[in-house]
């Protein structure tokens, strides 16, 4: 599902819509930044984040993931619970970027969170929304 | 009818996997140049990313497993962020932390990158630019017939240089200024367009530089104590020196003419030890005399003293010499 989220994010989203619901304390990985913490620090930049939801990541991949659109720039922030799954979870999106035509991606954690912005459409050729996406994230 | 759907469908979802299959990722580093041909302009990302496309301009780049970092010059690219000036060549530290090994900026003369170099690394801010005075190690020569290409990728793009006031460059790289700066010797010699650059040493300890603009016609400003760019140097600052200068005008870019130290070693301050160096780096012109030097064409002979001719042989001009004696002139053979 993430590897879907990263290549057809509009599908993704759609997938993840109906089962969409309030993230709850309960759902995250302790020990590492929350997406609400991530979104959070996107909005203190200026930056506003649309229509983020939860989404299922794929098996053995990440804990809890929430997909969204930041500047007309699908963006995707997961938690892992381990290394190994925060490598399995990356290597699926690279794995993902290489078969479909991407414009555009960035995939960066911050302790055992990953954030993932995906450009397919070239809505942002200049790539300074997603450089800030990564400067506040990367302070995290 | 259900059979050719499913023949359509098949072909249909064979053409989706062959393009899958042909798409492609390009990891980058840095920020850097988008390609015309997927819409131009300038990458500001400078976290590790992917693009569908390759470098436009591979001389521009370092690459290692695949992964590209620009080294170039970001200005003529549509680059609206901060930047700062550098005179010369110099170690470029985000790129040795990631790409893990010591990356090297080869471009010569004034240019611009958007990071300030470390604290702890050898560079003085002077005259507005950053020059390094640190030593440059074997492999920074190593590698500079291989990199210093870049300087061929920038001559055809008419952009703006920094403005960078040599009179106050460091003493240590002062003398280098006339072939692009630091890290540069006479040797390294790059083609391109003719450059309408000339380095003009002027009376007394100070250098002068003209620089010329390269925006329809060869046009030359001389400038006592200044030193300003406007066009684009191409990185060759080859212009005189000794008080030669063989023109940059249909030469193709070579600007072979003031080069006696061509195959001289590096100088002294790029080695640990003492270099081999016979001759001074620098030699101050005659005043006021940036034209040819010692192979301009040598005096107007002296005077003519010889015997005038006689009436009404075409032997030449009237000279000043004495008066012919008459039995010269028979001498002469006109009798």
């Amino acid at each position: 599902m993430v590897l879907l989220l990263a290549t057809f994010p509009s599908c993704g989203k759609n997938k993840s819509a109906p089962t969409a619901a309030p993230a709850s304390t309960a759902a995250h990985v302790q020990g590492t930044p929350h997406t609400d913490d991530v979104l959070n620090a996107w909005r203190n930049a200026g930056l506003a984040p649309e229509g983020f939801a939860r989404v299922d990541p794929a098996p053995n991949s990440a804990f809890y993931c929430e997909h969204g659109v930041i500047r007309s720039v699908d963006t995707l922030v997961c938690e892992y619970t381990s290394e190994d799954a925060l490598t399995r979870g990356a290597q699926q999106v690279k794995e993902g970027w290489a078969r479909v035509d991407i414009h555009t991606g960035v995939i960066l954690r911050a302790k055992r969170t990953t954030m993932v912005v995906v450009d397919r459409e070239r809505r942002e050729p200049s790539g300074k929304t997603i450089s800030l996406l990564a400067k506040v994230f990367g302070k995290l | 009818m259900r059979k050719l759907c499913a023949l359509v469908a098949g072909l249909v979802a064979s053409f989706v996997l062959v393009a899958a299959a042909q798409a492609r990722t390009v990891e980058y580093l840095s920020q850097h140049p988008v390609p015309h041909k997927f819409g131009g302009g300038f990458c500001n990302i400078d976290v590790p990313h992917v693009h569908n496309y390759p470098p436009d301009d591979p001389r521009m780049y370092r690459e290692s497993n695949g992964q590209f970092y620009f080294v170039g010059d970001p200005v003529p690219f549509e680059y609206d962020g901060p930047r700062y000036s550098y005179y010369g060549a110099h170690p470029v530290a985000e790129a040795q932390v990631r790409l893990g090994h010591p990356v090297y900026c080869y471009i010569k003369g004034p240019h611009y990158h958007w990071y300030q170099p470390p604290p702890q690394a050898h560079f003085e801010l002077s005259g507005g630019a950053y020059w390094y005075v640190g030593n440059f190690p074997p492999a920074y020569y190593d590698e500079r017939p291989r990199y210093a290409v870049i300087n061929d990728a920038y001559a055809p793009l008419p952009y703006a240089r920094p403005v960078v006031d040599i009179q106050v460059a460091p003493p240590m790289v002062r003398a280098e200024i006339a072939i692009g700066g630091p890290g540069w010797r006479a040797s390294a010699v790059v083609g391109g367009l003719p450059a309408p650059v000339y380095v003009a040493p002027p009376p007394g300890p100070a250098m002068q530089i003209g620089v010329g603009i390269n925006l329809g016609g060869p046009a030359v400003i001389e400038r006592g104590e200044y030193f300003e760019e406007r066009g684009h140097d191409h990185g060759r600052h080859e212009g005189w020196r000794d008080g030669r200068h063989e023109g940059w005008r249909g030469d193709h870019g070579r600007h072979e003419g003031w080069r006696e130290h061509d195959r001289r070693p590096p100088p002294t301050r790029f080695a640990p030890a003492r270099a081999p160096v016979t001759q001074p780096l620098f030699h101050r012109a005659q005043p006021q005399r940036p034209g040819p030097g010692p192979q301009r064409p040598g005096p107007a002979p002296a005077p003519m003293r010889g015997p005038a001719p006689a009436p009404g042989h075409p032997l030449g001009p009237p000279s000043r010499g004495p008066a012919p004696r008459q039995d010269d002139h028979h001498q002469d053979g006109h009798r």
